[in-house]
């Protein structure tokens, strides 16, 4: 198990305009899983995504990366193990607009700390996984919108983090693109044995998760695998 | 904040300089009690000791002795009170601008002896020409008796100084010697200093002795204290307006600083959510303060060197201006510092850092979440 989430409540506002993201929600990730979180808009996949990723604090409840515990660290440690195990795929592509395609996949191997050497082969090695030899210098504003998620998809898998979580990452791609996109990821995902959770309502990605975790109001509604077998 | 502390430096120097150069001088020596008491027979201890150290003194670069008599001045028209300045042509030329104050008839000359200059206003008063004949009546010295001579009007003076033009009347010291019965004597004796600074302490081995002999010597400072408070208070107003300043630049900075926060929030996002930690955010944010800073330090000094460089040529006219007595005929010419380059920049730096402390610290207390969701 790579990632276990115990009882996992968020609740947004206070009084009478309170709303829960997420209700007590409990789920285990297996290493190399190929997850789906699916649900409708303010279902509470993006908040679950965020709290596995330790970008927010829950209101309750737990989240265990590689039997670490994300909110009993510090804020540094959290950082640094975000840093370290963690590869984050976003919507919007989020790459820095000032950096070349290059420089937005060194930023996190700078943070690493690692020689000027190895951080050269490592970004060579995840633009190449990505199909993107030779748009090295280019800046996001000179790439296509997917492109740019490919660059983040290399961005996110540089470091060989244990688990990269995706929000929602063919939103804004067209339906050719985020196909290859997500076939790009499904490759990575069986070649390299990276774990993958993706939070949609893509029928793409849908058909490709290797296992199916539906929310609903901040609840699992169904948990299924590929085999469609039903989890308790 | 440069401009400011120029403008003040040139002021300060202007109301110094129209304090000291017409008339009064860099620094006095009296008879210690003369200037509280204002005695007649109160004369400068051992005037020719005092003049023997004023040679070898090297702050020192001019001199001159005046003799002061109160006296009634009478024309034949008119009759009235007047401050007789007894003085040494040469000396004044040292010491004074009185040579330049003459703006009708001619500045007196050694050896012409019985003949007067009086203020412009003062002339007018008495309704006498140039060439015309004044007496002036005066009590002697040491007797209390009165005496009186006869001098021709030799030229006008005009200071610009109400109390100068309506009530001053200059004549050779010898004559105002003369009149008092004190041959050789003197109640004053103005000094011209190598440098202006030395006023304010005027401490040597040749001012220990005039001092020891009975006497006095005190530079503009002390003889002025009315012009050292001016000029402190205006240090006060200087740091002040920089107070103002600053707290106005902290809000201009602040508010720069969180709205290039603002605009970037979602970037500070990513960057959180990838792994860079708070610290690293806040020593970011610093870094690009400390550069604003610098580059705002630079733009400020090269604007205010041009602005200065031009306004000290071109000087500011308030020749329309009376402070304290000291009107402003020479224009304000704003003036450089060290200080202008060293701690104003300084200053600015530092505030600039510490206003940079809020929104650097407040970039690091965003959850990389609510940053991704506002930056969306």
């Amino acid at each position: 198990m790579i990632c276990e989430v115990k009882s996992l409540s968020k609740t947004y506002g206070q009084g009478q305009i309170e709303v829960k993201a997420l209700d007590r929600l409990s789920l285990t990730i297996e290493k190399g899983e190929f997850t789906a979180i699916v649900g409708p808009s303010g279902s509470g996949k993006s908040t679950l995504l965020h709290l596995m990723g330790g970008l927010d604090k829950p209101s309750a409840g737990e989240v265990f990366l590689s039997g670490n515990s994300l909110f009993s660290m510090k804020p540094g440690e959290l950082s640094n193990f975000r840093r370290d195990h963690i590869g984050f795929i976003f919507q919007s592509y989020n790459l820095i607009p000032v950096l070349s395609a290059a420089e937005n996949v060194e930023y996190i191997l700078l943070l690493q700390n690692r020689p000027a050497q190895e951080r050269t082969k490592m970004v060579k090695a995840a633009l190449a996984s990505v199909g993107l030899e030779g748009l090295e210098n280019r800046r996001p504003n000179q790439l296509s919108g997917g492109q740019q998620q490919r660059v983040a998809v290399a961005r996110a898998i540089a470091s060989h983090p244990n688990l990269i979580l995706a929000d929602e990452p063919t939103a804004n791609l067209d339906s050719k693109t985020g196909w290859e996109l997500i076939e790009m990821m499904r490759r990575l995902n069986e070649k390299s044995g990276v774990t993958f959770v993706f939070s949609t309502h893509d029928p793409k990605i849908i058909e490709s998760a290797k296992r199916l975790v539906y929310i609903r109001d901040g609840k699992i509604e169904k948990d299924t695998n590929r085999l469609n077998e039903v989890r308790p | 904040m440069m401009l400011v502390d120029g403008f003040i430096l040139g002021m300060e120097d202007v109301m110094i300089r129209l304090a000291t150069e017409p008339f009064m001088g860099h620094g006095q020596i009296h008879e210690k009690d003369y200037r509280s008491s204002g005695e007649i027979e109160a004369m400068i201890k051992q005037v020719q000791s005092v003049e023997k150290s004023l040679e070898q003194e090297e702050s020192v670069i001019g001199y001159t002795k005046r003799v002061y008599v109160n006296s009634m001045i009478s024309s034949g028209s008119n009759v009235t009170g007047i401050q007789l300045v007894g003085i040494e042509p040469l000396g004044e030329k040292k010491c004074s601008r009185l040579e330049a104050a003459v703006t009708a008839g001619t500045p007196l000359e050694r050896g012409q002896r019985g003949e007067i200059l009086l203020g412009k206003d003062l002339a007018e008063t008495l309704e006498v020409k140039l060439g015309d004949r004044v007496v002036v009546t005066a009590a002697k010295a040491y007797s209390g008796d009165l005496a009186q001579q006869l001098y021709r009007v030799r030229g006008y003076t005009e200071f610009g100084t109400r109390s100068f033009d309506q009530s001053f009347g200059f004549v050779l010291i010898e004559d105002a010697q003369d009149l008092i019965g004190a041959e050789g004597e003197a109640h004053e004796v103005v000094l011209r200093f190598r440098d202006i600074k030395f006023a304010n302490s005027m401490n040597s081995d040749q001012f220990t002795h005039i001092r020891d002999l009975g006497n006095e010597a005190k530079g503009w400072p002390e003889l002025m204290p009315e012009l050292q408070s001016m000029l402190d208070m205006s240090q006060y107003s200087v740091t002040i307006t920089g107070l103002i300043l600053f707290v106005l630049v902290a809000l201009v900075l602040l508010n720069t600083i969180f709205m290039s926060l603002h605009e970037r929030i979602f970037e500070f996002g990513v960057t959180r959510a990838i792994g860079t930690r708070a610290s690293q955010i806040f020593l970011l944010i610093m870094t690009e303060t400390a550069c604003l800073g610098i580059l705002s330090i630079i733009v400020g000094l090269a604007i205010g060197v041009a602005a200065l460089s031009l306004l000290k040529h071109y000087g500011i006219d308030y020749s329309d201006l009376e402070i304290g007595g000291i009107s402003f005929q020479d224009p304000i010419r704003p003036q450089f510092s060290i200080n202008q380059f060293t701690r104003i920049p300084l200053l600015v730096f530092c505030l600039t850092l510490i206003g940079g402390i809020i929104p650097a610290f407040s970039a690091t207390r965003i959850t990389p979440a609510k940053a991704l969701k506002e930056g969306k």
